[in-house]
């Protein structure tokens, strides 16, 4: 592990940055060995809030790392460790010696750095790598050396900042592997930028969502997902979404009851996700529908958003749909009364 | 507007202005001595200018690079009131008649200027020797490599400085290993331009540092002269600092005197 040795602690901060006329104003608390995704639309001041705790960004106000205040500190007394979006590795350095950079400038000896960059980079499936220039790496291995060199510095508390949004869809399911294995074994605080709620669900412990500026929701995945505090919230984190495991294209999730998948082989640990809009409802069992996913359940919440309605349906496992007005009036359904929700395979996303 | 099309009004003043530089590089060469030019460029003298020449431009270049990429570094960097009136200073020499900059550094540094007796208990003697040589060629060329590294620092955002900052390295460590060689290339073409501007520096150096053979005649001031006793071997002599020129042009060419790419 890389942080061996340094004390862990946790990281209380309470964040204002001025900048023309936007503010941001966030307060936020981050436990040891803790994930918290900062989770918000371009310009919600996600990227600005990271910077402002790594010391990149002027800001007021406490940043508290294990009781001890750093607001005053220049970023490289700060112990963060920081994985930029667009990996910023030296380009006249090679990966090994990226890596090696940190560990150096906190007066390591060559020798040692080197030792230990190649140890990290090994780890993160990059051993044969060490001597390329960042030119000769692919956008993934490139961002697998950025977080072996955040971590080579041994940070007392881990920024990323939109570390997958610069890679392609294929790309980035890799780079979350290892992303997901880092963040899980690292022992100290780790804030994950991000705008994609499906990284947030599957990478983060808790999440705290950030709006103009300010924080509108705080929360474990569960609670951002069920409860959307802002319409935003809801069309992006409003996912339905389940643990379980994955035998033979059926998830059993964890919680309760099975959901028919269209993965094919795949087993093991996965997270599935529903998006509301793809949740059919239905006043009586239906009959003929290619909906492989059928539950029966009880209208729980009712809750009206603008055109779309959001329908919280009380089954198993339980499951938000989001229908039109209309399409409600048409059911003629209150909350209490019993419906059938719907669901095909082919909409049913699934990570492992 | 499409490309190509070349309108009358501008092709001929444009024509003009081209013979206007080539003519006289061929007059040059219609009246060069080409049978007698070993000769004439084994003499003695010449070799005596050229050697002082490539002595004093070298280390002008030298003192230039060790000096100004930290002067542009402060220009781009930081920010401090003054800092445009700085900057502003620090080109001066570029549309300063470099006969004024040799008046100025007699007074400034000559052994009645203002700082000469401080010097001279320094044991330091500027006017009229080969250190006053190179101090008049600093003088006139080191702006060239302030405002070529100063662009290229200004133009090249802090990401990678930031990130150097976040992994614990201090301003020194940044400057030297992360700095440095991103700018790198920028050094290079801005010292070849000084190095070419300080080989044919003529006013400052007959001003500042006299035109005595072997200790203060470079080049252009051996050319100057023996174009009133010699102008065979004058011509010789113009010859060489245009091939000189010629080879810079081609150094700057080069790939790696370009700005390097940045990720």
């Amino acid at each position: 592990m890389a942080s061996t040795g340094t004390a862990v602690v946790s990281l209380h901060a309470e964040v204002e940055v001025r900048r023309g006329t936007f503010t941001l104003r966030a307060a936020l608390a981050c436990a040891a060995g803790e994930t918290l995704a900062v989770l918000g639309p371009n310009g919600a001041g996600k990227s600005t809030l990271l910077r402002a705790l790594a010391g990149l960004e002027p800001a007021t106000g406490p940043v508290r790392v294990g009781g001890r205040d750093v607001s005053a500190l220049p970023p490289r007394l700060r112990g963060a460790g920081v994985v930029f979006q667009d990996h910023r590795l030296f380009p006249h350095l090679s990966a090994r010696d990226n890596v090696a950079f940190g560990p150096r400038s906190q007066g390591g000896r060559r020798r040692d750095a080197r030792a230990e960059a190649d140890a990290l980079l090994l780890r993160l499936g990059l051993g044969d790598l060490g001597a390329r220039r960042p030119r000769e790496l692919s956008g993934g291995q490139a961002q697998r050396v950025a977080l072996a060199r955040a971590l080579a510095g041994r940070p007392t508390y881990l920024l990323l900042d939109e570390p997958l949004s610069a890679l392609d869809t294929e790309i980035r399911a890799e780079v979350r592997g290892f992303l997901r294995t880092t963040v899980d074994g690292y022992d100290g605080p780790c804030l994950l930028v991000t705008h994609d709620a499906v990284e947030a669900l599957t990478l983060a412990d808790r999440i705290l969502v950030l709006e103009g500026g300010g924080v509108v929701q705080e929360g474990t995945p569960t609670q951002v997902a069920r409860h959307p505090a802002t319409p935003y919230v809801a069309r992006l984190v409003g996912l339905n979404f389940y643990r379980g495991q994955l035998t033979g294209g059926r998830l059993t999730v964890d919680s309760g009851g099975e959901i028919a998948c269209a993965t094919g082989d795949l087993s093991g640990r996965a997270l599935a996700t529903i998006r509301p809009s793809a949740v059919t409802l239905f006043a009586d069992r239906p009959h003929g529908t290619s909906a492989r996913n059928l539950w029966p359940g009880r209208i729980a919440v009712v809750e009206v958003a603008g055109e779309r309605v959001r329908v919280e349906v009380a089954s198993t496992p339980p499951v938000v749909a989001e229908v039109t007005a209309a399409a409600l009036a048409e059911l003629r359904v209150r909350p209490g009364d019993e419906v059938w929700a719907a669901v095909k395979a082919t909409d049913v996303d699934v990570r492992t | 507007m499409r490309r190509g099309r070349l309108p009358v009004v501008l092709a001929v003043p444009a024509a003009l202005g081209l013979l206007f530089l080539l003519l006289p590089l061929l007059g040059l060469l219609a009246r060069a001595p080409w049978h007698g030019l070993p000769h004439l460029l084994g003499d003695s003298t010449v070799l005596q200018a050229l050697r002082l020449s490539l002595i004093c431009a070298s280390s002008a270049t030298a003192l230039s690079v060790l000096l100004g990429v930290p002067l542009a570094w402060v220009i781009a960097r930081l920010r401090f009131p003054g800092r445009r009136v700085l900057r502003a200073l620090v080109t001066l020499p570029l549309v300063l008649p470099p006969v004024v900059g040799g008046v100025a550094l007699l007074y400034a540094f000559g052994r009645k200027g203002v700082f000469g007796p401080a010097l001279s208990a320094l044991h330091v003697d500027l006017s009229f020797t080969t250190a006053g040589v190179v101090a008049a060629e600093t003088f006139v060329a080191m702006p060239f490599l302030v405002v070529s590294v100063e662009g290229a620092l200004s133009s090249s955002d802090l990401r990678f400085e930031e990130a150097a900052a976040t992994l614990g390295a201090g301003a020194w460590t940044t400057f030297r290993r992360v700095t440095v060689p991103l700018i790198g290339p920028s050094v290079g073409a801005g010292a070849v331009l000084t190095f070419a501007r300080a080989l044919g520096e003529f006013g400052a150096t007959i001003t500042f540092a006299g035109n005595l053979p072997g200790t203060t005649q470079t080049l252009p001031l051996a050319t100057y002269i023996a174009l009133e006793t010699d102008p065979r071997s004058a011509i010789a002599l113009a010859l060489l600092l245009l091939a000189v020129s010629i080879a810079v042009l081609l150094l700057l060419r080069e790939r790696w005197l370009r700005p390097g790419p940045q990720s």
